[in-house]
């Protein structure tokens, strides 16, 4: 790395990782208590572990990953109200966090004091804060409950709160958990917005979401975080489709096999598979628009030829498109003793970004009972916001 | 930033009161008057050579510094604890929350202090407030202790719940064992003898005696301040030990 490029990172995590303390109950804080004094360990269980990632100045990265994953943890550990348990948050210039919701504010009092609250924790001055808070106080846009007690307020209001003073301080870098989802949807498009020109403005962003489109849109990295280690980190596209076509398998694996078990041990039967010419069997990745030929070798006991079926489905099952050789007419590219092979190519799928499976059948000769399935896993990388499956073809007049 | 968190302390002890901060000039009033009529008037408490309103003089010079210690202390030994919410969000170093509490107990008490001294320059001829600057030392040392105690106590209060009754019970004692009611004259001579280790007395007879009775013997207080350097080694030590587990234990 040039010099240049280390004083630009704005936040450097190496082999970061955290264990909470396994119980809380009194004897078990009493002994850990006794363990720390004599610098001896006491009982934790893991909950991040073992990440890496550098931020540099302007740059933008989302954090996803299922609940109970480790973001949230990560966030604390990087904006500094946990401490590391190994590993090393290096950070430069100032920290804005809004993590959960109402951080640092407090209930009893009224929105206009946890104004002040907020950004003198932040580091405000009591004269910044006279100076400023008609401006914060606009963005909140909260009305008459400026004046009530925060715990009158609903949770989207306390994010407006808390947005708001966060939009004034405009620190090097943002944090934020999940904030976006919880605003109604004017707010949301007005924090985008913001969010926008401060990353145009050279701002830095630490997005936790579960919306892949605000990350898409916001986020030019993305990590994924999975039980407490990073399960993909780079190029936003390519770890949020990752991640939505993990979450798609694992809901089709809830719904189960959709192969009837009495097709085990079939006559027809797929021997081998290529894609591309390689029998690699783990998931294909394609480019955006690139085309794709399968091949396929069904072993036949009696010689007669049977058919082959081929279908794509997004990886939560839904099919997108199939069809079988009888439809088309089509015969073996490849006849030998007891074997067959059939070719198939498709140019420029249209398929969108994201996961996919190819199915692969052997039925009999007459086309009526599926004997055989084989499925390989297709992901198609690309950068898109466009919604679906397949890109249907259009122009706009 | 100690500032700021010590003027949101006193924002929420006095949330609510409609008086607000009038309660930190008013408090003492009631409680010197009370202290007159129950010890003045009904204890006939004395001390040797002073009158009524002399005993009433001395025990009210000692006991607003001692107010503040122990209020600094009790209110301290909580602040991590009762802050758990904050410290959990909001990156802050847990000592400058107990420094907050600390800072806030002694400027409520010693401003008590100084209504306490005023009231009684102005109807006893017992006090000498020309001497006030020279407690000073005594002052800042007596509140380094209440900070070193009250981070030690703080921390371990995050591990151990029930440390509040202990502390409570511990502070009535140390008060009680220092000449605030009474006069080291008053006990036998092994005791007097003993007075000499304890930092508290050292300290108050650092602030009481020389607006007493101009007896300037404790405005360098040694043990006072041996003490407290004792103190704020311990808590630095324990803080640097505790200081990245504790919010993991709040």
């Amino acid at each position: 790395m040039s010099e240049e490029s280390i004083r630009d990172t704005l936040l450097e995590v190496t082999g970061l990782g955290k264990a909470y303390p396994r119980s809380s109950d009194g004897a078990a804080r009493m002994r850990a208590m006794g363990a720390i004094l004599a610098h001896r360990p006491y009982a934790t269980h893991p909950c991040i572990a073992d990440i890496s990632f550098a931020v540099k100045r302007g740059e933008s990265l989302g954090v996803i990953g299922e609940n109970g994953a480790g973001k949230s943890t990560l966030l604390k550990l990087i904006c500094g109200v946990l401490s590391p348990t190994v590993g090393r948050v290096a950070r430069t210039g100032s920290v804005g966090a809004l993590l959960e919701l109402g951080a640092g504010f407090d209930v009893e009092r009224s929105g206009r004091d946890n104004i002040s609250l907020s950004a003198g924790l932040m580091g405000w001055s009591a004269v910044q804060i006279r100076e400023r808070s008609e401006e914060i106080i606009g963005f909140a846009d909260i009305g008459r409950y400026l004046d009530e007690p925060v715990k009158h307020y609903s949770s989207g209001m306390v994010v407006r709160l808390g947005f708001a003073v966060i939009a004034a301080v405009k620190p090097d870098l943002l944090i934020t958990d999940e904030v976006l989802a919880v605003g109604d949807e004017s707010f949301q498009k007005k924090c985008i917005r913001w969010i926008e020109g401060y990353l145009d403005g050279g701002g830095t962003l630490l997005l936790v979401s579960h919306s892949m489109y605000h990350v898409q849109k916001l986020c030019k990295h993305a990590l994924w975080i999975k039980d407490g280690r990073a399960q993909a980190y780079g190029d936003v596209f390519d770890v949020t489709q990752d991640y939505l076509a993990y979450h798609e398998r694992k809901s089709a694996s809830q719904i189960g096999p959709d192969i009837e078990p009495s097709y085990a041990g079939a006559d027809y039967r797929i021997t081998r598979v290529w894609l591309d010419d390689s029998e690699d069997a783990t998931p294909r990745v394609l480019k955006r628009g690139a085309g794709l030929a399968v091949e396929i070798e069904i072993y036949t006991p009696d010689n007669r030829v049977p058919q082959f079926g081929v279908g794509v489905l997004r990886a939560d099952g839904t099919p997108v498109y199939g069809t079988v050789t009888d439809i088309s007419g089509i015969q073996p590219s490849l006849v030998e003793a007891k074997h067959v092979r059939y070719r198939l190519r498709f140019d420029d799928l249209p398929l969108l970004p994201g996961g996919y499976v190819l199915k692969l059948h052997a039925t009999d000769p007459e086309g009526l009972r599926l004997f055989d399935t084989v499925e390989r896993g297709l992901i198609v990388r690309g950068e898109s916001r466009e919604f679906g499956l397949v890109r249907l073809a259009h122009r706009w007049d | 930033m100690i500032a700021y968190l010590a003027r949101q302390d006193l924002a929420q002890r006095f949330s609510g009161n409609s008086l607000g901060l009038s309660w930190a000039l008013l408090a003492p009033v009631l409680q010197l008057a009370l202290f007159a009529f129950v010890f003045g008037m009904i204890f006939q408490a004395r001390i040797p050579g002073l009158d009524a309103a002399g005993y009433v003089a001395y025990l009210s010079l000692g006991m607003w510094p001692w107010l503040a210690f122990s209020d600094a202390v009790a209110r301290g030994s909580t602040a991590l604890t009762d802050n758990s919410g904050l410290l959990a969000k909001v990156a802050i170093e847990p000592w400058q929350l107990v420094a907050a509490r600390v800072l806030t107990a002694f400027m409520l008490q010693g401003a008590g202090f100084v209504v306490v001294l005023v009231l009684l320059w102005a109807f006893t001829p017992h006090v000498e407030p020309i001497y006030l600057p020279l407690t000073l030392l005594a002052w800042v040392i007596l509140a380094a202790i209440a900070f070193g105690a009250a981070i030690c106590l703080s921390i371990v209060h995050v591990f151990f719940r029930d440390l509040q009754q202990i502390v409570q019970y511990g502070l009535t004692a140390i008060m009680f064992l220092t000449p605030i009611l009474y006069s080291a004259e008053m006990g036998p001579p092994a005791i007097r003898e003993l007075q000499r280790f304890n930092p508290f007395a050292d300290l108050v007879a650092g602030i009481r005696d020389p607006l007493m009775s101009a007896d300037l013997s404790h405005i360098l207080p040694l043990t006072g301040l041996a003490f407290a350097i004792a103190t704020l080694l311990l808590a630095g030590g324990m803080y640097r030990r505790f200081r990245r587990h504790i919010v993991d234990f709040l």
